[in-house]
């Protein structure tokens, strides 16, 4: 039967107000209404969870709505917590404090807060809500915890790995034994995702070394009998070792190709091991290839064809027409000061282009490299057609300059205040500006340097860079004052060369310089008045990683001429070669570099600021001006120490990078290293008495260095031993530099 | 200054809610808006079945805002909405919700995930509160907000037609003129379509860009830029005085676009 | 120097064009034969045009357009396919373009801005400077 009424009241409520009832009862005066309809409107009423029950009474020609309020919640604290601190849970629980307490909410909190305690080790906490009752229909909330031990994993071992050993394998896991520094470290608490996570390490790591047959079959977990750790063990089957036999390439497309062209671009060869991570880069050199050779849409799917007799598998490289999709848009968000175009311009691929995965990728890694984002998401998302993407792009902006006032201690030039101001990102067009200036008492400089690496819109660097230097050596009794000026162009000449030319003036004075305290050459170089000297010059760079398929071997080239002209005419060569290969499963980094420099003049000679001194970088073990040609006399009142720099400079470094055992979060790892090399030439005749080593004399510096990651920037700190250097080289056994990585 | 400490347990409790309301709007007036916001708040714990309570709500949400906390302001004026939907205060604090994304837009006028949000805060007030005052300002704040997003297009259009993709900026040309034509980037819009058909050789497509232009904006410089490229057949080279150094000058030091 | 060509847009072959019959086919028959237009026209019933070109980057060069293929499908007032052209490049205009912008009132980060906000970041090599 219905009902109309024509008033309604409401008992029982005393924060909600009766509009607010009203509103979500929707029954309006007088309106005829059904039975159902009016326990809809009593459930309308419940679904707000205002309310701990609501009653709905028909009387005659009057509504009655009786409801009773939760209470609401007056504080909230948890007790019994110690592993996760109050700020962690109050972020995880749903119920805050002063708004209305709904059991729902609550029990959601405590298999929340379990659930946090499960992740970081503690599977077996317990949490138990109580609920104190205030006056005026308040409540407080308290949460209590009971953490009982960590769960941690005391050994893990395999079972069934014939080829690698178990301490190799427990290197490539994530999740670790527990060691000495166990209440630091969180990656050896027990966590099944992480287990899963494991597996599919352990089957990319078997796989990647020829084994495609590799599976762990499982992975048994027990409890010792303290109940305190667990003991993890996995069987794996590591099945046959395969080797790659036949290579082709073969085309099921309608149009013509020509096959030998994606022949000699694949580089796995018949004898490799199986690798999908070689595979994989070969499928993207094709894919380039078939892109520069305008032919659109083409995938290349690898067909395996195995043959059990000699363990070799038959690999077919087949181009396929993938299907036609295309970019419809490209769109950026995140980026608070950093403009589009910065972000944009890493995309060769244009909105209207057809999808390629790939040149989404590396544009995704472009974007990663450039170091102004601290995280930056590309995904794609299907656009308003089914055969139409959207690429999305999330980034989230991070810290890109650095603004310091402070002081600069450096072994070589002492102490000095230094204000510095740093930005990768100049106003957020991707510029680069570095302005700084030092006043360390033995080399005050001011020193701007400018980046534009999109000059015009183009893939053209335009650099400035400007200093002016003044320095009193201790090395030597004489001050230098240098000033440079020079704008450079630098572009890409290959897909991993480029080149650098540039124009530069510049000025060098050598000044108050004693007669009879400095060698006599260095005495007439004081004496004549500053000299300005314009020159240009290129250098050409090559890194064989540059395009992103990493191997494991990657080799560097740099090499540079300089050519002065007008009233000093000279050509400045340096040079510098290096490669570095991981060998024992990627334990050990082996890097060798060679590295030369010749200045010869044709019309002038070289003064003592224009030559060469070799920096800690290129030589280790010496201080500043510590080796090279010298002029040495004690034979007057005071000793003349007087380091004359070379026109020439050669060194070779041989260098090992290995793990010195310790877990890697702890970021520490040990290296050894051998430098040899000379400084000589100083571009007078020295064969009087008091000049040394003014031809080629090899120096050699042996020494172990020891690497950290500290949170302010990888750390080197080198041990050296000089092994065979002359009498009056200044060398110092150790020094703390920024590592450089290769 | 004085040793009373009000954020110490319970230091509060002696005090009516009336008395911390008004603590709380002396704050405000000292424009110590975090203060004010935690007083506000304390009424509501200590008195949450009071008339002050339901005003702490809304004074609370309005202070957080004043201090530029986005977030807690956008918390309180949610939780009023919540517990109060039809009550008077209902649109200034759906209006405040608006505002917490809106204000954001100026600190951080690069991203376009924040505009689309404070688009839709703005339409709830527009759509459900229609007569009340906030409305009108939220009509006009949505009008801004629309046209930060027809900017952004333009932006990437201009991208990829200085850089020759013609197809790619004719898209995003012809977003602005379909989706955004109550935005000031229409008439640009149009006149950059001219530019890019012409580039192609799509001549009617152009004409037909240029003839809507003239219809709608006659009275525009963008109008009278079509109508010189569409009877010259843009034919002339480049811009008079337009040096290579003078286009490294605009692009590197200011930024320009072109 | 090495040069890098970059492969734009799509345009369908010839023999996909010849399926497209004027005079029958409407626009959704021509998407479906000929795949998703690069661009269209102003309005609605504008035409699909489906477009390919090459950039030639080489050093330090502006990149440069090569062999652009446009291939446009125009309709009649009913939405009918009228008729198909392809042409090249030398039916483009050299267009000067506006340097104007519409103002869009949205404040850009000023230099102060950026230096206030990188106060106190710590950068180590001013510290232990590269040796």
């Amino acid at each position: 039967q219905n009902f109309a009424f024509n008033s309604v009241s409401i008992e029982g409520n005393a924060r909600i107000e009766d509009e607010t009832i009203l509103s979500y009862l929707g029954v309006a005066q007088g309106e005829a209404v059904t039975a159902a309809q009016l326990n809809d409107a009593g459930q309308r009423i419940r679904a707000t969870g205002l309310f701990e029950n609501v009653e709905i009474i028909p009387q005659g020609s009057q509504l009655v709505i009786r409801v009773t309020e939760f209470p609401t919640v007056f504080r909230i604290n948890f007790e019994g917590n110690s592993r996760l601190k109050d700020d962690d849970l109050f972020a995880t629980i749903r119920s805050t404090e002063r708004r209305i307490y709904s059991p729902t909410d609550v029990e959601q909190d405590v298999a929340d807060i379990t659930a946090a305690y499960a992740a970081s080790g503690r599977i077996n906490a317990v949490v138990t809500p109580r609920i104190i009752r205030l006056p005026d229909n308040r409540v407080n909330l308290v949460f209590e915890i009971s953490e009982n031990g960590v769960t941690e994993i005391e050994r893990i071992g395999f079972a069934g790995n014939r080829t690698f050993s178990d301490r190799r394998l427990r290197n490539v896991l994530t999740t670790k034994q527990a060691g000495a520094l166990r209440t630091f470290i969180g990656r050896d608490t027990y966590s099944p995702e992480r287990l899963e996570f494991d597996k599919q390490v352990l089957t990319d790591f078997y796989q990647s070394r020829g084994f495609p047959d590799f599976i762990v079959q499982d992975v048994a977990v027990q409890l010792t009998s303290e109940r305190d750790a667990f003991v993890v063990t996995y069987n794996v089957e590591e099945g046959q070792r395969y080797s790659i036999g036949g290579v082709s390439v073969t085309s099921e497309l309608n149009d013509v190709v020509d096959l030998a062209a994606f022949n000699d671009v694949i580089r796995t060869r018949n004898g490799d091991t199986y690798s999908p991570v070689s595979i994989e880069n070969d499928i993207s050199r094709l894919e380039d290839l078939a892109t520069r050779l305008g032919m659109q849409f083409v995938q290349v799917e690898p067909r395996i064809v195995r043959n059990e007799a000699n363990q070799t598998l038959d690999l077919t490289f087949a181009l396929v027409r993938g299907e036609r999709i295309f970019v419809e848009r490209i769109d950026i968000e995140g980026n608070n000061t950093t403009l589009d175009r910065v972000v944009r311009q890493q995309f060769r691929v244009v909105e209207g282009d057809p999808f390629n995965p790939r040149a989404i990728r590396q544009a995704a890694e472009r974007i990663r490299s450039l170091g102004f984002f601290a995280n930056a998401a590309v995904n794609t998302r299907q656009g308003s057609a089914p055969d139409q993407v959207v690429v999305d792009v999330d980034v989230v902006e991070a810290p890109t300059g650095s603004l310091s006032f402070g002081a600069n201690y450096n072994t070589d030039d002492g102490f000095g205040l230094l204000a510095s101001f740093r930005q990768s990102n100049f106003l957020g067009r991707g510029q680069s500006l570095n302005l700084s200036f030092s006043t360390a008492e033995s080399n005050k400089y001011f020193q701007l340097s400018f980046a534009e690496p999109y000059l015009l819109g183009r893939n053209l660097r335009f650099g400035l860079d400007t200093n002016y230097v003044i320095t009193n050596n201790e090395g030597a009794d004489y001050d230098t004052e240098t000033f440079t000026f020079k704008p450079s162009l630098g572009f890409a000449v290959s897909e991993r060369g480029n080149l650098q030319t540039y124009v530069q003036t510049r000025y060098s004075d050598i000044t108050n310089a004693v007669n009879g305290e400095v060698a006599p050459e260095t005495f007439a170089d004081s004496e004549e008045d500053g000299r300005w000297t314009q020159s240009v010059g290129y250098t050409y760079s090559f890194d064989s990683r540059r395009d992103g398929l990493d191997e494991e071997t990657g080799y560097k080239l740099r090499f540079g001429q300089e050519f002065g002209f007008g009233d000093t005419q000279f050509v400045k060569t340096t040079a510098s070669a290096g490669a570095t290969t991981s060998v024992l499963n990627d334990a050990l980094t082996l890097t060798a570099t060679v590295e030369g420099g010749y200045l010869h003049y044709n019309k002038g000679d070289s003064s003592i600021v224009d030559r060469f001194f070799l920096r800690g970088s290129q030589m280790r073990g010496f201080s500043l001006y510590g080796m090279g040609p010298r002029y040495y006399d004690d034979s007057g009142a005071t000793t003349v120490n007087d380091s004359l720099g070379g026109n020439a400079y050669a060194v070779a470094r041989l260098e090992a990078e290995f793990p010195l055992g310790l877990p890697e979060e702890y970021g520490i790892s040990g290296g050894a290293f051998v430098d040899y090399g000379s400084l000589w030439d100083p571009g007078f005749d020295c064969s009087g008495a008091n000049y040394y080593y003014c031809d080629f004399t090899p120096r050699t510096i042996a020494g172990v260095s020891i690497f950290w990651d500290t949170p302010i920037g990888p750390l080197r700190f080198n041990f050296t031993e000089a092994l065979d250097v002359q009498e009056f080289d200044e060398t110092k056994g150790f020094d703390v530099t920024i590592s450089t990585s290769f | 200054c004085s040793g009373y400490d009000p954020r110490a347990e319970g230091a509060l409790e002696t005090y009516t809610a009336e008395e911390i309301f008004q603590r709380g709007e002396f704050e405000l007036d000292r424009n110590q808006a975090d203060d004010a916001a935690f007083y506000f708040g304390e009424i509501e714990r200590l008195y949450p079945y009071s008339e002050w309570a339901k005003r702490a709500l809304i004074m609370q949400a309005y202070s957080y805002h004043k201090d530029k906390d986005y977030e807690n302001s956008r918390a309180a004026a949610q939780r009023y909405l919540d517990v109060y939907p039809a009550s008077d205060d209902a649109a200034y604090a759906q209006y405040l919700l608006a505002l917490s994304y809106y204000d954001q837009i100026d600190e951080i006028g690069r991203d376009q995930g924040l505009t689309f949000q404070a688009l839709q805060a703005l339409r709830a007030v527009i759509e459900l509160y229609p007569d009340s005052d906030y409305a009108q300002s939220s009509i006009l704040k949505f009008d801004l907000a629309f046209d930060h997003l027809a900017a952004k297009e333009m932006e990437i259009g201009r991208y990829y037609l200085k850089r020759g993709h013609y197809q790619a900026a004719i898209n995003r040309f012809r977003v602005v003129v379909e989706a955004f034509q109550t935005t000031s980037h229409t008439p640009e819009a149009l006149h950059r379509l001219v530019e890019s058909y012409l580039s192609l050789g799509l001549i009617d497509e152009a004409q037909t860009a240029g003839a809507i232009l003239g219809h709608n904006y006659q009275s525009t410089d963008w109008y009278a830029d079509t109508y010189a490229l569409l009877t010259e057949n843009g034919l002339q080279p480049n811009l008079i005085g337009d040096s290579w150094l003078a286009a490294v000058y605009r692009q590197m030091i200011r930024g320009e676009w072109l | 120097c090495v040069e890098r060509i970059d492969r734009h847009g799509y345009t369908p072959e010839v023999s996909q064009i010849e399926t497209v019959n004027l005079g029958s086919d409407r626009r959704d028959d021509v998407i479906a034969k000929l795949g998703q237009p690069t661009t269209g026209g102003v309005l609605d019933q504008g035409g699909l045009y489906y477009i390919s070109y090459g950039m030639r980057h080489y050093g330090a060069l502006a990149p440069k357009e090569l062999d652009r293929k446009v291939v446009a499908v125009t309709f009649d007032g009913n939405g009918v396919a009228r008729n198909v052209e392809t042409f090249g490049v030398e039916q483009g205009r050299v267009v000067s373009l506006s340097r104007r912008v519409t103002d869009d009132n949205l404040r850009d980060t000023t230099l102060l801005r950026q230096l206030l906000s990188s106060i106190g970041n710590f950068d180590p090599t001013s510290v232990f400077g590269d040796g």
